[in-house]
């Protein structure tokens, strides 16, 4: 199922020059380069602790930088941030926090309609259960469905395939691709590979 | 503003299903319920000190509440999503402050006179005596959201913004419990109506600046 929308404004550059972040006085990470396109994918792959969170949440523009330069679009409502957390409320039924999201990020421009949307992440008989009762893997694809539900250009996801089956992780792939073939941007922090991407970028040990 | 009326529609719906008003309002009670065993059953003495009584009370009962209004959120990851929208964040905040005045304090301040009939307030003053804490309620959200926001992150945050905030009710508590005792000594309504509005102002200056001050602290606490 794809989204008929496209980005057809001017291309997107996010390019990074010898970049570095400390967090509490600690220095994460330092001299990182890359440049990503409009269409492009790149994976970002480091051990444990090496940075890749906080990489993803300072072009998101979530964290300040502490050195290097980054060239990126300002404007806030051009990301999608995927977290370690899925945002959503417990307390909730699944459609809820799926309308929710749909009104509040993307003032309800997907022409796709929520049961739609559910029903291509496979969730789609669980719309009125409450959000709590769902399993982990369940939860994630129900935070991957804001990638739908809201269209926007950059797509930044920390650990997108956590608690994901093989079913899903087909079903990610399929919306990264069509992402991609629609211009989109996507940058990844993955320990597992990722079908969809294009580029690598190694944080941590072995520096390009 | 779409954004803005799904968070407050968010916000408020999310008070209700947790009972949030439900929780300050029993605690409301109770406090005010047990007092008079506390005291013995001096009517004199109850009518005398229900005013100061009835303020302290509604302003616990409010600082219990303040802990929901940001701790969910950052932990879920959803102040990720509002810092990533088109609104200002001073406006998603403000949202926020008016979903738990309209969740959670105005329920709590609409039962409250009914705790007076347990104080011995006489029912004609229950009208005038609602009308004082309502004007005092929006003060009550939006000077808490402040220390609110300036504890969160923190475990246990509740307790710190309850102790941040306490000094800024303390205004709102003196000319809140000295109009309460004008109503119930009988004076006319120009020696109260003042009182009235000053509360009313108190409540604007904290609805401009509670926003601007919890969208200031909590940006420093995720950076």
């Amino acid at each position: 199922m794809i989204n008929t929308y496209n980005f057809s404004q001017s291309d997107i550059l996010i390019e990074g020059k010898s970049l570095s972040c400390h967090r509490s006085a600690r220095l994460v990470f330092a001299g990182l380069d890359f440049t990503m396109k409009s269409g492009m994918a790149m994976m970002v792959r480091g051990a444990n602790g090496a940075g890749k969170t906080t990489l993803l949440r300072v072009i998101a523009g979530l964290l300040p930088l502490s050195g290097g330069s980054l060239k990126r679009p300002e404007t806030a409502s051009l990301y999608h941030y995927l977290g370690h957390q899925n945002a959503l409320k417990k307390q909730k039924t699944v459609k809820e926090n799926l309308s929710f999201w749909a009104e509040f990020l993307g003032n309800g421009a997907s022409r796709i309609s929520t049961t739609d949307i559910l029903e291509a992440a496979g969730i789609g008989g669980l719309a009125d259960m409450k959000t709590a009762a769902l399993s982990s893997g369940q939860q994630r694809r129900l935070a991957l469905t804001r990638l739908i539900v809201a269209p926007r250009p950059i797509w930044l996801l920390d650990e997108p395939l956590t608690g994901l089956d093989d079913n899903g992780k087909d079903w990610l792939t399929d919306m990264a691709q069509a992402h991609l073939e629609q211009k989109g941007l996507i940058i990844a922090a993955s320990h597992e590979p990722l079908v969809f991407t294009t580029h690598d970028l190694k944080i941590g040990g072995s520096e390009r | 503003m779409s954004s803005f009326i799904a968070l407050i529609r968010q916000d408020i719906a999310l008070a209700w299903r947790q009972n949030s008003a439900g929780l300050s309002i029993s605690f409301f009670m109770i406090a005010v319920a047990l007092i008079p065993f506390g005291l013995g059953p001096d009517l004199k003495l109850l009518r005398e000190i229900a005013p100061g009584l009835v303020w302290v009370a509604l302003l616990l009962a409010v600082l219990l509440s303040l802990e929901s209004i940001f701790q969910a959120d950052l932990e879920d990851g959803s102040f990720d999503q509002y810092l990533l929208s088109d609104t200002p964040l001073e406006i998603l905040m403000l949202a926020k402050g008016l979903a738990h005045w309209f969740g959670v304090v105005l329920p709590l301040v609409l039962t409250a006179p009914l705790a007076g009939l347990l104080l011995n307030i006489d029912t004609p003053s229950l009208l005038p005596v609602c009308l004082i804490l309502l004007a005092g309620s929006p003060a009550m959200s939006f000077l808490g959201m402040m220390g609110s926001a300036l504890a969160a992150g923190v475990s246990r945050s509740g307790l710190l913004a309850a102790l941040m905030v306490m000094p800024l009710y303390v205004p709102v508590l003196i000319f809140g419990s000295s109009a309460l005792s004008q109503i119930l000594t009988g004076a006319a309504t120009s020696d109260w109506i003042n009182a009235v509005f000053l509360l009313l102002s108190i409540g604007g200056a904290a609805l401009f600046f509670g926003p601007l001050v919890a969208a200031a602290g909590l940006r420093a606490f995720l950076k």
